[in-house]
């Protein structure tokens, strides 16, 4: 797994060198648009509808709609100045109980690691925040977006959670009103709960259509390659070295009667 | 903490390559065309680390069940290596280290499934056997690994590196390697009890200019005449590359002999030189890590053609 983001903890007087790793993986199987006759990948091609010519990356900048059909328009090097400053080092601004943090706010996850030589200092913060159920509100650089995220220790490491930030949080669209209920029937619902209630494993749930598309997948593959391109020598690695006994041992045996 | 949960094995490594040779203080094996492993092995789990310590089992989930082919809680020292055709595929092996579709490592492994082939024991039943010497551990060998499709204990031969040089020559392997008897496990240590014979061959360049790469390597432009007679860039070398080499043989500078080259612009141009090359012989490209082995002055450039 390549690290996603070289970085380093900085926090009072501790500097932890670490690497961010993504904490999940991409499973969907993609296709790729080919041409139904040629079964050639189909290409894009950006075109001006008034000049009618195809428009290379250089012909391009970038324009703001701010009425309908009115642009005000930036270069590369004046959106350049107002980007932040590349600051990759997760600056921890102070520390909150963690559950002051709504769940609502989690974007996603990366996994922390220390760089060697800092484990030291890492198992330090790790074992400070967990006992004492804290977590570390931190602001880093990632490519070019500013991040807000909290440093999360768990048993096994600290977990960094990217935050949404309060202004993209949406507020509920209609107000839940909350109807009077009563004790037989709160009481009720318990009951249904207590009798379904079992631990959760997440490994017996799986996406039933990426297991059905990757079973048709292999099975076209399958079609397609009757022919197998291997020739016949043997895919066995042991068969190969007792080969190369045996013919170690011929030559000997020839040099004994040379 | 105990070697086997911190995990941070460095392999014992090769010093020297040399000419075959035959030995009867020293066993011989193949050498195989895969990745170096270290796998940390238990009653339940298997882990397989890469020199810089990667865990290679989110790429070749097939190897996760290394353990069920171990009798005993085991440190173990070899190569993962994936065969097509019956032999070692680096290609193959390095396109799987970078898919990272689990769907694609799939049909991959079910193709051509990785196996791993055991050359030596540094753990056993919680301690250390490394003190041992080689011909010992591989006896150790014997009783910890039943053998299985993904996991082999590598043949050796005793005395007789020549005899298995010609068998790697002409099946096409990597080389050979020759490890002492008595050799004990020094982690980390280029050990000069162990030797590599690889399979090289030979071709020659012409050599038109040099550059500085970022890790401050030097690099070599390496061309040939094509049939028209003009210059064309085929290669670069850094490998066995110092500029003080050329200068031994009167490297002198020059302008770029190439009209309307692009991607250059950083090169020091030089006049023609005739550079050896060495390189493992390869089905799929050109020359695999080209080495400078000696500047020639009894060749014309004019000689070196496509």
């Amino acid at each position: 797994m390549a690290v996603a983001h070289k970085s380093a903890i900085s926090v009072g007087l501790l500097y932890i060198p670490v690497g961010l790793y993504k904490s999940t993986k991409e499973i969907s199987v993609s296709f790729n648009q080919l041409c139904k006759d040629t079964h050639e990948r189909v290409k894009y091609k950006k075109i001006c509808p008034s000049c009618n010519k195809e428009v290379t990356n250089d012909d391009i900048i970038k324009g703001y709609e701010y009425e309908k059909g009115k642009y005000v328009t930036f270069t590369e090097d004046e959106l350049d100045k107002i980007k932040t400053k590349k600051d990759k080092t997760i600056h921890i601004e102070h520390f909150a109980k963690m559950s002051d943090v709504d769940q609502i706010y989690y974007e996603k996850n990366y996994y922390v690691v220390p760089e060697p030589g800092a484990e030291k200092a890492y198992e330090l913060l790790r074992q400070a925040m967990l006992s004492q159920e804290k977590v570390g509100i931190a602001k880093t650089v990632i490519g070019t977006t500013e991040n807000l995220m909290v440093l999360y220790p768990t048993e096994n490491g600290i977990i960094a959670k990217i935050l949404f930030y309060q202004s993209e949080i949406q507020a509920v669209p209609v107000a839940i009103t909350k109807p009077e209920v009563s004790k037989p029937e709160v009481d009720m619902a318990k009951i249904m709960i207590d009798s379904m209630t079992s631990t959760f494993d997440p490994a017996i749930y799986h996406d039933e259509y990426q297991v059905k598309l990757r079973q048709a997948i292999e099975i076209k593959i399958a079609g397609k390659e009757i022919v197998n391109v291997d020739n016949e020598s043997p895919n066995n690695i042991i068969d190969l070295m007792e080969a190369m006994k045996k013919t170690v041992e011929m030559a000997k045996g020839n040099k004994g009667l040379a | 903490m105990d070697i086997f949960d911190s995990k941070n094995i460095s392999p014992m490594l090769i010093s020297e390559r040399v000419d075959p040779y035959d030995d009867v203080d020293s066993i011989f094996e193949l050498k195989f065309d895969g990745i170096r492993c270290i796998a940390y092995i238990d009653n339940h789990s298997t882990d397989l680390r890469n020199k810089r310590n990667m865990s290679l089992l989110p790429r070749f989930p097939e190897l996760e069940s290394l353990h069920e082919n171990c009798l005993c809680k085991c440190i173990l020292d070899g190569e993962l290596n994936v065969l097509i055709n019956g032999k070692p595929d680096f290609y193959e092996v390095q396109r799987r280290t970078v898919l990272s579709d689990p769907f694609k490592i799939e049909l991959a492994y079910k193709k051509h499934p990785a196996n791993f082939v055991v050359y030596d024991i540094i753990y056993l039943n919680d301690k250390l056997v490394t003190d041992l010497p080689l011909i010992e551990r591989k006896k150790l060998l014997d009783e910890v690994i039943n053998e299985s499709d993904i996991l082999s204990k590598s043949r050796y031969v005793e005395t007789n590196g020549i005899a298995m040089y010609k068998f790697a020559e002409v099946t096409g392997l990597e080389g050979v390697v020759g490890k002492k008897k008595q050799s004990l496990y020094w982690f980390g240590k280029r050990s000069k009890d162990w030797k590599k014979i690889k399979i090289l061959n030979e071709e020659d360049f012409i050599c038109i200019g040099y550059m500085f790469n970022k890790n401050s390597m030097t690099t070599l432009i390496l061309a040939k005449y094509n049939d028209n007679d003009e210059l064309i860039i085929t290669n670069h070398v850094s490998l066995g590359v110092s500029i003080s080499k050329l200068k031994q043989h009167g490297m002198r500078f020059s302008s770029c002999p190439i009209d309307n080259l692009k991607g250059y612009a950083d090169a020091t141009w030089i006049e023609p030189m005739v550079c050896t090359i060495e390189y493992m012989p390869s089905e799929k490209e050109g020359i695999r890590q080209p080495t400078l082995k000696s500047v020639r002055d009894d060749k014309l450039p004019e000689e070196c053609k496509i």
